[in-house]
Order: structure tokens, then C-alpha cells, then sequence
């Protein structure tokens, strides 16, 4: 999605609440799948990216303007999820359990968890990345995921962690040597 | 490995994808719609409550609000019209009925574990929707009770 777009887009949202399912529609995949590469965990990417976007649903008419994509909000929040998840250990979305009705309600939507966990065992290398870096501080693995894991550039991470871009430099350096020795490599 | 090395590794490596994973309507539903059963419930309960405040102004503060005789008299003549006696029940009593379901089923949470053969009841504690259900209510009884007596009354005169 173009930022124009995405600019008139919010406009409708700020309008009609219900135009939220564009923006819901259009982002779920990258999102999830950040929460995905991430946790690697089917249900705690799904229950992340429903929090992420139950909080965008609520914060979205306070969302200011600024130029940055709204794909960069939305991954800021789905970090600060997965961030809350690795300080915690125990993920609880605040949010999502007022609205979803246990249980019940994902026996509908588990279909793909097994297509994913094939994924996973298929992508070996990436899996062991994926363990070592979990074991590093979260400001070193959220710069290392966007960076390796979702392709984004200095730029754009610094778009999404709100930092500047000299200090993302710096922590995928020393992130990456960090990561590099609980490799052995 | 050098460091450069190891960056081309991680740049170069195999990601699991999620294309097979659709947007689940559910959750965007859900989503979509986590305010709005408490906002259709005080649309619900808007006429009730007007009207039952209208009465305890003029009954108890001799007060009369200006819209409230005309709310009367179309109550009335909607009574007497052919086929529109059903609109009071319903404007007094059935939207607040209708709104104590929408809130119930927005709180409550049923679950029956088949192990234990037991049915487990869970509410959440969402203010705003326990507020417009006791509100709902409250209505409901007091028109229910305010109609109950009537039809006593009638029937011993």
C-alpha cells in the first residue's frame, strides 16, 4: 500500500470505524508473520497479532500523521508485544481477552498451524537463528529480526522503534557479534 | 566465520513464510465490533429511560418536561390504532430485553468441559457493559411490575 493510500485510508477509518478491516485485511499476513519469525509459535503469533491489532483498532483515531507508514505503527506495536512476551515469558494479551470468547473461538481459525510447523522444521538454519537470538536482549533482537528476518532497512527499523538511525546501526553491529558467538560461528 | 560472512549467512538464509495463513474473519470481526454491543445497548435503553425520567419529574417534582405530554398522547393513539398496539411494549420493554441479551452474551462466556461433565460460566468485567445491563434491567422490571400492577388493579375493579 502506497503512503498516500495509506493517508486516505486512516481518513476513511477516522470516519467509519468499519473501514478498519482494510487495513486489517491488508496487514494480517506481515504482521503475523513477523510474530510468527519472531516467537516461532503458532498461537502466540496469532494471539500477538490480534492484540496488535485490537490496540491499533483502539489507539487508531489518536494515530498522528507524520509521513511514517502505518505498517511501521502496526510492527511497532506487534514489537512491543513480542518484547512484553520475552519479559514476561507468559504472554496475556490485555486487551484481546475482553473481546475473544476462549477456547471456542479459535477452533474456527487453526487452520494453517500444521502447514506452519512443517515451515518451521523445513527452515533448520533459521530456527537455530532464531533460538540463539532469543537468548539476546530484546533491543538486539528486535533490530536483528527486522533487519534479517523481515528485510527491513535502517530506515524503515528506525521508523518502527522510533530511534535514531546512527543507534540501529550500532545495535545490529553488536547484535549481530553477539548473536555470531552463541552460534559458535 | 568473520563478521561480514555471518551477515551474508543471515541475509541469505531461508525464512519460514505465512502465505497459507488467510486473514481469520473471526478475529476481525471480533475486533471490529468490541464496542459496539455496550453503544447499541444504550440506544436501546435512550426511550425507556427518557420516559421513565419524565414520569418521576412530573409525578414526584410536578415538573413537566415539554416533549413528555406528546410522548403520552402518541403512546395512546398508537394504542387505539389497529395494529400498532405492539410498538409501546416493544419501544418500553422489548429494547431493553433485546439489550440485556446483546450485553449478557458480550460478558458471558459458556464453555462445557465433556471430561468433568460440567458447564463453566465466566464473565468478564467490562463496566460499561454490566452498567447498561442493570440499567436494561431495571427498566424491564419496572415496566413489567408497572404492568403487572395494572392488570391487578383492572381486574378488582
Amino acid at each position: 500500500m502506497l503512503l498516500e493510500e495509506e493517508k486516505e485510508l486512516l481518513e476513511k477509518i477516522r470516519a467509519d470505524k468499519n473501514q478498519f478491516g482494510i487495513l486489517f485485511d491488508h496487514y494480517y499476513q506481515p504482521i503475523f508473520g513477523y510474530a510468527f519469525r519472531r516467537v516461532a509459535d503458532y498461537d502466540l503469533a496469532r494471539d500477538i497479532s490480534a492484540e496488535t491489532f485490537l490496540k491499533a483498532f483502539l489507539k487508531i483515531k489518536t494515530f498522528e500523521w507524520k509521513g511514517i507508514p502505518l505498517s511501521s505503527w502496526l510492527y511497532r506495536i506487534a514489537t512491543n508485544e513480542v518484547n512484553q512476551y520475552f519479559r514476561k515469558q507468559k504472554y496475556r494479551p490485555e486487551k484481546l481477552g475482553s473481546i475473544v470468547k476462549g477456547e471456542s473461538y479459535f477452533f474456527f481459525i487453526d487452520n494453517g498451524r500444521e502447514e506452519l510447523e512443517e515451515e518451521l522444521i523445513k527452515h533448520g538454519e533459521f530456527l537455530e537463528i532464531q533460538l540463539n537470538l532469543k537468548k539476546l536482549d530484546t533491543k538486539y533482537q528486535e533490530v536483528i529480526a527486522l533487519r534479517y528476518f523481515e528485510g527491513r532497512d535502517n530506515k524503515q527499523i528506525a521508523d518502527i522503534l522510533e530511534k535514531p538511525e546512527g543507534t540501529i546501526k550500532s545495535l545490529l553491529s553488536r547484535g549481530i557479534e553477539k548473536l555470531k558467538i552463541l552460534c559458535n560461528q | 566465520m568473520s563478521v561480514e560472512d555471518f551477515e551474508k549467512k543471515l541475509e541469505n538464509m531461508g525464512k519460514p513464510e505465512v502465505k497459507s495463513v488467510p486473514p481469520p474473519m473471526e478475529i476481525k470481526l471480533a475486533i471490529v465490533n468490541s464496542q459496539r454491543s455496550a453503544a447499541l445497548g444504550i440506544w436501546f435503553i435512550v426511550v425507556p429511560c427518557y420516559f421513565l425520567f419524565c414520569v418521576f419529574m412530573k409525578y414526584y417534582f410536578h415538573f413537566n418536561l415539554g416533549l413528555f405530554d406528546t410522548f403520552i398522547e402518541l403512546m395512546a393513539s398508537l394504542d387505539k390504532t389497529p395494529g400498532m398496539k405492539f410498538i409501546s411494549p416493544i419501544l418500553l420493554v422489548g429494547l431493553p430485553l433485546a439489550g440485556i441479551v446483546l450485553n449478557v452474551l458480550a460478558i458471558c462466556h459458556f464453555s462445557f468441559d465433556s471430561t468433568d461433565k460440567t458447564l463453566k460460566i465466566s464473565i468478564k468485567l467490562r463496566w460499561l457493559n454490566i452498567a447498561i445491563l442493570i440499567l436494561s434491567l431495571a427498566l424491564v422490571g419496572i415496566f413489567m411490575g408497572y404492568a403487572f400492577v395494572e392488570n391487578i388493579h383492572h381486574q378488582n375493579l
